[in-house]
């Protein structure tokens, strides 16, 4: 399979009144197309600002260094005529609040057709009957009445799907969705994966999911990244992920979950502290001050990462032992059983 | 995945925590304080604070800088240039008096017109908005028809109005002044009123049983003072500016006093002849102007809840 | 059973509102259309549905925060229906809120002190102030905040620690019944847990009574004991936890169970998911008959014609009080 999405060595600074701070630092992946990939992390982890340095997106104050190949272009190096070009046409990103990229004064149709008017060069008949056609592919009832709609007469599942369409338009190569169904309920949060699952099955279409919620990555991705304070501290496929967790935090993650299938009689895993300011990260490993097994290797050193197989890499000082007690435990589960 | 053992959670909330644990009670930063901070790192503000208070301190001690009385006619210099020698640093008018002295009695009375009618505005509107915007409903809409209605009268009709009927006295430049800047803060207030009235910590004053004064004066003006006083700031010079405008118009305060305005307008008349007389209190007002300008941006910035 | 400390009788919230832009027409809003329930001593009841259910008008009105329109609500053995502001004042002591905004629902300009410590001014004003401070510093400690941070101001705290204030200040008067409005849905995975472990500790150490209003159904199950699925106002299901889990009754509860996603890529891979069609109607122009019946995949001409009652399920398999409110249920639940 080829490789869609290529990031090296990436990296993000805000300049800030209270000094530089790194959103994002040294990050490495790649993506195969038709695969999906996972992004995991709280709040403040860095986990978006990745993705808006590859757009280009980023706030005023911000920079970005590394490299974001995407079809063979340097993402991070175009000028904005060019990456105008790739945004929006082969590259797509839906945000969490859909009125964030929706224009409040302009109907749905124009905003439609003006993509395809602008990229595609189509006549304006021609694209309003694709933008029909994308909304009906979304999911929306009644496409050829509602185009005409302005976004807020529709409601926020809806609004969601019209993003959706928008940024489908043009057929990307890669959809970029941050924390998509965040702000639904989960009936409609269950609609839009659907949806999602589907355009990656039917259209071959690769996708990035950043998001916080595990359960849905379980669902959708093939390669996850877990990330906290601003540096991937684990990255693997979801089986690898979900059934042999190798950092700490992610272990922690995973079972502070409270899980709908779960064992309910107990107290719920609580990983201990709060997650970290990127503004006063604290020295070594960023987690250490909440970890187990922190060492003073832990509290001194930023741990690198160690790499297993191509897709699989953990940041931890104290993996080995993590690997071995994995084992450990997977044997006794078997006498167990 | 047994592997972290479960820890008691109270520990966990405090571990975070604990880097230099000792029993000593941390003192907290204020957003009072905070504000107070990021008000200091604005140069402009610091700036014009600090001219402000020079201009407020010379406006007070005026009599003392200066050997002329502001009223005294001195008939061998009528409309003389600034002179050193004699004393009369800015010159003097064409009645022969030291216009230094005139121009800080001019402060004095310009400054005095911006406080007094600003406190006027401040204690009426916040009083009316606070009231207004807490109530709603019916209350709510009848009080801010009334503002509307004296929003829509003629200001200057309704100041010459009264200086017709009781005489020119700077006691009415205050009360009309105060009349008509209250509206503006009464809306202000009230919109903020609104605002935090739907805030969760209100309801949650009420679900403890709080009375509703303490939930007004405990937890509403407080957190809403911020933009009442960057607008109080920026209210003083425009009532400043008004006053003068009043004055140049011939309605403000009478001879011998004077403000700023009634320099300004007696040197406009002689501003080819005795350029002297417009330029100092001209001067003096416009950088007044800037300062109050610079300090309610800089209050703006420094009290902006965005900023954190 | 013993006598229910809160007991909600056909509680009915409804809400006039203005529809149209230049002639307004006024129209009903029913955030809640007759729920009934009972709140036992240490029972966490938890409240779920999708936004707009009326989820959070029923804790308020529960409260007697806001006024409904119908209906009772029975506070130990006492109708505090309609109570005015005043003769509901000493009743607050026993009842508290927490909110879902940790950082929203503490005022900005007082200190962490001086905002647990207002419930037990205001009820109590003629304890010294030493001692107010000791209760306040013992309070934080119960919450897992340590007590040297009492003169703090809640934005020097994050998310997490901000709703272990608004739970001490909720806490400091021992109450009986805590409201807790969504209280984790704005934190960090890794902090939720902490919060529902707290929240659990505290209903053992104080047998407190919790009615937890959430959407999200992996977290009810955890902490309840017994869960109230709500739609546009209307209860669907109430019943133990186990039971709503492991066999839900009604199509809705169905769905909604199934929608969740399971942090398990296995189980997720061969999960039968029920996705419902459409969107949550309008609360002002609900549908007729069943609420639910535009979205069901069951609905038939009964269903539109008739409201189904909630009824208590009687067959031997049933456990505990199962209350379903679903024509087709028996129907339904024969099929498979």
């Amino acid at each position: 399979m080829s490789i869609i999405l290529d990031v090296q060595n990436l990296n993000t600074r805000f300049d800030t009144p209270e000094g530089e701070v790194s959103a994002a630092n040294n990050i490495n992946f790649t993506l195969k197309k038709g695969q999906s990939l996972g992004v995991v992390g709280e709040s403040g982890s860095g986990k978006t600002q990745i993705f808006m340095a590859i757009m280009g997106l980023l706030a005023k104050n911000g920079r970005t260094s590394g490299q974001a190949i995407f079809k063979g272009q340097n993402l991070l190096e175009l000028p904005v005529a060019e990456l105008n070009k790739v945004r929006g046409v082969s590259l797509s990103m839906i945000f969490q609040d859909p009125m964030t990229s929706l224009n409040p004064y302009l109907k749905v149709s124009r905003q439609m057709t003006e993509v395809l008017i602008e990229h595609r060069s189509m006549g304006k008949k021609e694209a309003l009957e694709r933008s029909i056609r994308m909304l009906e592919l979304v999911g929306i009832p009644e496409a050829r009445k509602r185009v005409h709609m302005y976004p807020h007469e529709f409601s926020g599942g809806m609004r969601q799907r019209v993003m959706i369409a928008i940024a489908l338009l043009c057929e990307p190569d890669l959809l970029i969705a941050d924390e998509p169904t965040t702000a639904l309920d989960v009936t409609i949060q269950a609609q839009i994966l659907d949806l999602l699952h589907n355009l990656k099955e039917e259209m071959g279409m690769s996708i990035v999911m950043i998001t916080h919620d595990l359960g849905v990555i379980a669902g959708m991705c093939d390669q996850v990244i877990v990330m906290y304070g601003g540096r991937v501290v684990e990255t693997g496929t979801v089986h690898e992920i979900f059934n042999d967790a190798r950092h700490p935090y992610t272990q922690g993650l995973l079972q502070s979950m409270p899980r709908i299938d779960g064992d309910h009689s107990e107290d719920l895993y609580a990983i201990p502290g709060q997650p970290p300011n990127l503004q006063a990260l604290p020295s070594g490993c960023a987690f250490q001050p909440r970890c187990q097994l922190a060492s003073d290797q832990c509290r001194r050193e930023q741990p690198g990462s160690i790499t297993f197989v191509s897709e699989r890499s953990v940041a931890c000082h104290r993996v080995t032992e993590i690997i071995e007690l994995n084992q450990e435990e997977t044997v006794n589960r078997e006498v167990a059983l | 995945m047994s592997l972290l053992a479960k820890p008691n959670d109270r520990m966990a909330a405090v571990l975070d925590q604990q880097q230099n644990v000792d029993m000593e009670e941390v003192a907290g930063r204020s957003l009072w304080q905070d504000a107070r901070i990021r008000l200091m790192r604005n140069k402009a503000a610091v700036v014009s604070m600090v001219i402000l208070a020079m201009i407020t301190m010379m406006a007070i001690f005026a009599p003392w800088l200066s050997s002329h009385p502001f009223d005294e006619v001195y008939w061998d210099f009528i409309q003389v240039a600034p002179n050193v020698a004699e004393g009369f640093w800015f010159g003097t008018d064409e009645n022969g008096r030291d216009l230094f002295v005139r121009t800080l009695y001019g402060a004095r009375v310009s400054l005095m017109v911006g406080l007094v009618a600003t406190t006027v505005s401040l204690i009426i509107g916040v009083t009316y908005g606070a009231f207004a915007g807490y109530m709603g409903g019916r209350v709510d809409n009848l009080m801010m028809r009334f503002v509307d209605i004296l929003y829509s009268l003629p200001f200057m009709f309704f100041v010459i109005i009264l200086m017709v009927i009781f005489g020119r006295h700077i006691f009415l430049i205050f009360v009309a002044l105060g009349a008509v800047e209250w509206l503006t803060m009464a809306r202000i207030v009230r919109g903020q009123t609104m605002a935090i009235k739907k805030k969760e910590f209100i309801e949650a004053a009420h679900a403890s049983g709080v009375s509703t004064a303490r939930i007004i004066f405990r937890h509403i003006v407080p957190n809403i003072l911020g933009p009442v006083i960057v607008y109080m700031t920026l209210t003083i010079p425009q009532v400043i500016l008004t006053e003068s405008f009043l004055s140049f118009l011939g309605l403000g305060v009478q001879e011998p006093l004077t403000s700023w305005g009634v320099l300004i307008s007696e040197g406009a008349k002689v501003m080819e002849s005795a350029p002297w007389m417009l330029a100092f209190p001209a001067t003096f007002l416009a950088v007044t102007l800037f300062c109050f300008n610079f300090i309610g941006d800089g209050l703006r910035d420094a009290l902006d809840p965005k900023d954190r | 059973m013993s006598e229910p400390i809160l007991k909600v009788d056909d509680l009915k919230v409804h809400f006039p509102v203005d529809v149209g832009t230049f002639f307004s027409k006024k129209a009903t809003l029913k955030a809640v259309d007759g729920v009934s329930f009972e709140l036992h001593e240490g029972e966490t009841l938890s409240v779920v549905g999708e936004s707009g259910c009326g989820k959070s008008t029923l804790g308020r009105a529960v409260l007697q925060l806001l006024h409904n329109t119908e209906g009772q609500v029975v506070w130990m053995g006492e109708n505090i229906t309609g109570y005015p502001v005043k003769a509901m004042r000493p009743l607050r002591s026993e009842m508290q809120i927490i909110f879902q905004d940790p950082l929203a629902s503490l005022d900005p300009r007082m200190t962490i002190g001086e905002i647990i410590a207002e419930p037990l001014v205001t009820h109590n004003p003629e304890i010294p102030k030493d001692q107010v401070k000791a209760r306040v510093r013992e309070m934080m400690d119960i919450v897992g905040l340590l007590p040297r941070m009492i003169n703090r101001y809640p934005h020097e705290f994050s998310g997490g620690q901000c709703q272990r204030i608004g739970i001490a200040r909720a806490m400091i008067l021992r109450p009986k019944v805590i409201v807790c409005d969504e209280p984790v849905s704005a934190l960090d995975v890794s902090i939720q847990a902490q919060i529902i472990n707290l929240l659990g500790e505290l209903q053992e150490t104080f047998g407190l009574s919790l009615l937890f209003i959430s959407h999200d159904l992996s977290i009810v199950r955890h902490i309840s004991h017994r869960v109230m699925v709500l739609y546009l106002g209307n209860v669907m299901e109430l019943a133990e936890k186990d039971a709503l889990y492991n066999a839900p009754r009604h199509p809705y509860t169905q769905a909604l169970i199934s929608a969740v996603p399971v942090p398990d890529p296995d189980k997720e891979a061969h999960k039968k998911r029920i996705v419902l069609k459409g969107d949550l109607p309008s609360p002002i122009n609900p549908p007729s008959g069943c609420v639910f019946r535009t979205r069901c995949l069951y609905a038939d001409h009964q269903c539109e014609q008739e409201k189904p009652p909630l009824t208590t399920l009687n067959e031997p398999t049933a456990k505990g009080n199962h209350q379903v409110a679903c024509h087709k249920q028996a129907e339904i639940n024969s099929l498979d």
